[in-house]
């Protein structure tokens, strides 16, 4: 007794003339239909934009280019690579923290992360910037006593340091999490075949785990990169003259406010395309041998 | 180091997973160039057993020695002090192992995966370690190899790489760990080889866990059979034919023998084995 109800017996309708088929492509209405409603909506919207005459082109021409904007580019560029690297090096630390046998460690970490997670960055940079109200000298000496030597915490924190340290030590938490997912999608046994060549434990992490890793850590990491990029515009806040800083400044005396702001956004535009390229070379780079 | 102590001492041995008890009072010695067998069936604590000797799995209760080491502790005077991982890793030096699954490092070539462990662990010369790993890859016959990924290989290739990635550290023992489960049935033809010429070759002593009950009575010193976490039987090789049906073990054996006939491969040979003939 078969467990399968009876089934009619396949092919027994009628017959078909199998040749002279001929072979009709499908009509792909709705990919016409909604490729010319997408183009109607993107034409209109850059018909209004381009052709409004708030946004003068001749001026967007002229600041494009403009010393003051090429400046607030590189500030923004120094910005972003002092922040990020930060990031990542604390980022890993924190990492490796979280992973450690030692309790205290794991626990300082979480801590770390819980902490800079709940303050808004806009917050932190404020908080980072006006540091020397809270904490007016920063010194180095024994818990609680007086300290040996002491710096004036104004003399440390610029716009600039504040900026810097702000976006770094901020990113660094989320930064940690995504090295950390990164970690988990190593296979054990690539840890245990490292440790059974005799490899230490820092090595076997530099070697073979973080190698690893950065296959599954590249998207996300990227993503961050470019993300900061452009939350460096924050720190306008406290007066660091970065890209849109200073497009602020120019156009708070020539009143061009909105080619200016096209300069800024033709320029986060541009960096950010070549942020992601950089990921994908980093992606291609380590994919390697993961066919 | 006395001559004829034995390599490995492994002594009153027991393990836990949580509550649940994996290896009970395990004592066996494995001489300085000896080749041991371990088999049972599934769930026995094979694999456990050998992940204690180099100290992937630690051990709640006994002792295991290999050579003049307490694996994960200094011994001094009479005290033992618990090791540092990274002074864990100086003792696992000598210890190869070769695991199912290979392990081979993924974002390396197959020249790379060689020299990694003899030049950062050995601090051997790059040019020395590569022309030992070129010796080892002829051996192992993947010499025209060593530019692919692993991912590039077939498991067959993958595991005569994690074999040779073990032998570039000239180790004083090497552990398999079921090295021919996970293969395709026409692969493991050629890792058993490879194995077969390390054992002739007595140059490091060798404790297999593996199901090729042929294999293991070709190669072996002694076999032993494990069943639910205990040693049941040390034998030799030639006893596996005369064991008689009554006893677990020979339970166990008549259960591989049967498996085998059931998927029609040959039947156990009663001649040192087919697999010579065919050399």
């Amino acid at each position: 007794m078969s467990v399968l109800d009876e089934q009619p017996v396949l092919g027994s309708g009628p017959a078909m003339d199998e040749k002279h088929l001929v072979y009709v492509k499908p009509r792909r209405f709705g990919v016409w239909i909604s490729g010319a409603v997408l183009a109607i909506v993107i034409g209109q919207a850059l018909f209004t934009v381009v052709r409004a005459p708030a946004l003068d082109w001749p001026t967007v021409g002229k600041y494009i280019l403009d010393p003051r904007i090429l400046a607030g580019v590189g500030n923004t560029l120094i910005l972003t690579v002092a922040a990020i690297t930060i990031a990542i090096v604390i980022g890993v630390l924190l990492a490796v923290m979280r992973n450690s046998a030692n309790p205290v460690f794991r626990i300082a970490s979480a801590l770390y992360v819980a902490m800079f997670r709940s303050i808004p960055l806009l917050v932190l940079i404020l908080l980072v910037y006006f540091l020397a109200i809270l904490v007016p000298r920063i010194g180095l000496g024994l818990p609680f006593l007086d300290p040996w030597v002491s710096v004036d915490t104004n003399d440390v924190i610029s716009p600039m340091s504040a900026a810097i340290l702000a976006l770094g030590l901020g990113q660094a938490a989320y930064t940690c999490e995504i090295i950390r997912g990164g970690i988990f999608a190593v296979d054990r046994g690539q840890r245990e075949a490292a440790m059974t060549l005799g490899m230490r434990p820092a090595m076997v992490f530099f070697r073979i785990v973080m190698p690893q890793a950065m296959r599954v850590v590249v998207p996300g990491l990227g993503n961050e990169a470019i993300g900061m990029l452009k939350a460096t515009s924050l720190v306008q806040v406290i007066g660091f003259t970065e890209l849109l800083t200073t497009a602020q400044r120019i156009y708070g005396q020539n009143y061009e406010t909105i080619p200016l702001l096209a300069v800024v956004t033709i320029w986060y535009a541009v960096l950010t395309t070549i942020g992601t390229v950089g990921q994908t070379q980093l992606e291609k780079k380590f994919g390697k041998g993961f066919a | 180091m006395n001559a004829d102590r034995p390599l490995v001492r492994i002594r009153n041995l027991s393990k836990s997973f949580g509550s649940k008890q994996v290896l009970y009072d395990i004592n066996l010695d494995v001489g300085a160039r000896e080749i041991i067998s371990i088999v049972g069936p599934s769930g026995s604590g094979k694999s456990t057993l050998l992940r204690c000797i180099n100290r992937l799995e630690e051990q709640e209760l006994g002792e295991v020695w290999v050579g003049d080491d307490l694996m994960g502790f200094d011994v001094r005077e009479n005290e033992a002090r618990r090791l540092s991982p990274a002074a864990l890793a100086v003792q696992r030096r000598h210890i190869g192992m070769v695991f199912q699954q290979f392990h081979l490092f993924r974002q390396m070539t197959v020249m790379q995966n060689m020299i990694e462990g003899p030049t950062r662990v050995l601090k051997m010369s790059r040019a020395d370690a590569e022309q030992r790993a070129i010796r080892i890859l002829e051996k192992v016959g993947l010499a025209s190899r060593t530019g692919a990924f692993p991912s590039e290989l077939s498991g067959g290739e993958q595991q005569r790489i994690a074999i040779g990635r073990s032998l570039a550290m000239s180790p004083s023992i090497l552990l398999f760990d079921e090295p021919t489960s996970a293969l395709d049935p026409e692969r493991v033809g050629e890792v058993l080889d490879v194995i077969r010429d390390l054992a002739a070759e007595r140059a490091a002593a060798i404790v297999i866990v593996t199901h090729e009950l042929d294999f293991a009575r070709e190669i072996s010193n002694r076999i032993i059979f494990m069943d639910n976490g205990a040693i049941d039987r040390i034998v030799a090789p030639d006893a596996l034919l005369n064991e008689p049906t009554d006893t677990r073990f020979g339970r166990f054996l008549g259960q591989m023998y049967a498996n085998r006939r059931h998927l029609d491969l040959p039947k156990p040979a009663t001649e040192p084995t087919e697999k010579k003939k065919k050399e």
